[in-house]
């Protein structure tokens, strides 16, 4: 499949060369190709101010390519790590490469809770839970997401409601996200480490954080919706 | 013999100003492949959907000027196997010899590499401003902008490149000037040890050597070295080939 395909690519490149070949027989009067030129380079000067009076500058960050075997590589991405890293260490409310990016707050006074996610089989995102050192009847709840300047952040938060001595974790509506990426031109990127073969972390993906804060003597209860993945961070 | 002495270079440059006029058309079709490759850049030159379970879905765009870039030296491979064509047309019209035709051929086809690179790279620049209002300000990611340097350095790689190619397209013309049988041999040759080498170890190694020789150089100065060097020996093997080819026909 792939062999047919890269045919098809050198039969189209073939193909190109020839057409421009004829094309280059075209005879044009000077005066009109002039013209023609003149106009299209002034175009593409334009351009120039113009880009650069709406673009704001910014650093991209080259992502580190660790070859792991022959002709295989990872990306390997270091913000993930530093936020999972915060997240374990208890800190991840300091951390400026996570963001919250919804909260919720109940008054809770009862002994036990049980978080269940009655949506899903298997609730994919972990479930981090911090016990405070006091007991103040409050519950916190917060959706976290790595942040970052150079990359997009995909997250859609879950629905949380709670329901008598139920936590309950709800599918979100469904929503579409499009976006641009740029990237340099290889000529470019060859100075820079920037282009579209060099980069294939755009975004975070997956990698969302459901955080409680519990008063320090709450009991929890889980289900199989939520057992597989729930996280005692001070135990 | 003649009673006015001329240089071989007052020669190639009268023949090189006669070139540039004769082949101004070669310029429109430039035109057209950087407008062609604008187009088709619009729509991205890959991107990644996914989504679904975490109650998200979502398109990404890819955008960058590589599709242009790599047009645009299909063309100067292109003008390099015309000019040996057509070339040699026009210089029958003066007082010549073959070093002074190639010569001058040599300065079009670096005249059009030159054009050639700051065109395609400014094409770039403008297919980001036209994505950028056509998508009404998106957040880009930091990769849209370019500092001033590196676009001069985009500039600087796109006329070598360009460059090397067109002196490639040129040799080949050559050759296939010597003798028809080179049309077929030479991308056949090409293709063949494409394929041969795909089909045995799965990559087409000498080409990604190749390419990588040039594309994985970050210095300024040793680009510019390696594409010189390559030039000058393709471009000598051009001469040593048309040389041949005048003795050959004398006898």
């Amino acid at each position: 499949m792939a062999l047919r395909a890269s045919l098809i690519t050198l039969l189209f490149l073939l193909l190109m060369i020839i057409a421009f070949i004829a094309l280059g027989k075209v005879r044009i009067s000077l005066s009109k190709a002039r013209l023609v030129v003149g106009l299209y380079l002034a175009l593409l000067f334009v351009s120039v101010p113009v880009f650069y009076a709406i673009a704001e500058s910014g650093v991209p960050e080259p992502v580190e390519i660790v070859e792991i075997g022959p002709g295989q590589y990872r990306y390997h991405d270091l913000q993930i790590n530093a936020f999972y890293d915060a997240l374990h260490e208890g800190r991840l409310s300091e951390y400026e490469g996570a963001e919250i990016i919804a909260q919720w707050s109940f008054d809770y006074q009862a002994e036990r809770l049980k978080i269940t996610a009655p949506d899903y089989e298997r609730y994919a995102t972990l479930i981090a839970v911090e016990r405070k050192d006091v007991r103040d009847g409050k519950l916190e709840v917060f959706s976290y997401a790595p942040k970052s300047p150079n990359l997009l952040t995909l997250a859609n938060p879950p629905d949380i409601r709670l329901q008598g001595n139920q936590l309950e974790i709800l599918r979100p509506e469904e929503i579409h996200l499009e976006a641009i990426r740029f990237y340099h031109d290889f000529t470019m990127a060859q100075f820079t480490g920037t282009g579209f073969s060099m980069q294939r972390t755009d975004y975070f993906f997956g990698n969302m954080v459901l955080y409680l804060r519990i008063p320090g003597d709450l009991l929890i209860d889980t289900d199989e919706s939520t057992e597989h993945n729930i996280h005692f961070l001070n135990e | 013999m003649s009673l006015t002495e001329t240089s071989i270079l007052a020669v190639a440059k009268t023949q090189y100003h006669y070139k540039t006029k004769a082949h101004a058309g070669l310029f429109f079709t430039l035109i057209a492949v950087q407008l062609l490759a604008f187009l088709f850049s619009l729509n991205g030159v890959g991107g990644s959907s996914g989504g679904g379970s975490q109650g998200i879905s979502y398109t990404i765009k890819y955008v960058t000027g590589d599709m242009i870039i790599f047009f645009t030296l299909i063309w100067a491979f292109s003008i390099g196997i015309s000019m040996a064509h057509n070339g040699f047309k026009t210089d029958f019209t003066f007082v010549s010899n073959r070093l002074s035709s190639h010569l001058s051929s040599l300065a079009f086809l670096l005249t059009a590499a030159v054009i050639a690179g700051v065109t395609a790279t400014l094409c770039g620049l403008l297919l980001r401003v036209v994505m950028f209002f056509a998508h009404g300000g998106v957040d880009a990611g930091p990769a849209f902008w370019i500092a001033p340097p590196a676009l001069l350095s985009g500039i600087f790689a796109a006329t070598l490149y360009a460059a090397l190619l067109g002196i490639i397209g040129y040799l080949a013309g050559m050759l296939t000037q010597r003798h028809p049988a080179f049309v077929v041999l030479l991308p056949g040759l090409f293709f063949g040890t494409l394929f041969v080498e795909a089909r045995s170890t799965g990559e087409a190694h000498t080409l990604i050597s190749a390419i990588e020789f040039f594309s994985t150089e970050g210095s300024h100065a040793l680009l510019a070295l390696k594409v010189v060097l390559v030039s000058a020996i393709v471009f000598g093997c051009v001469i040593l080939f048309s040389n041949r080819m005048e003795v050959r026909k004398w006898h």
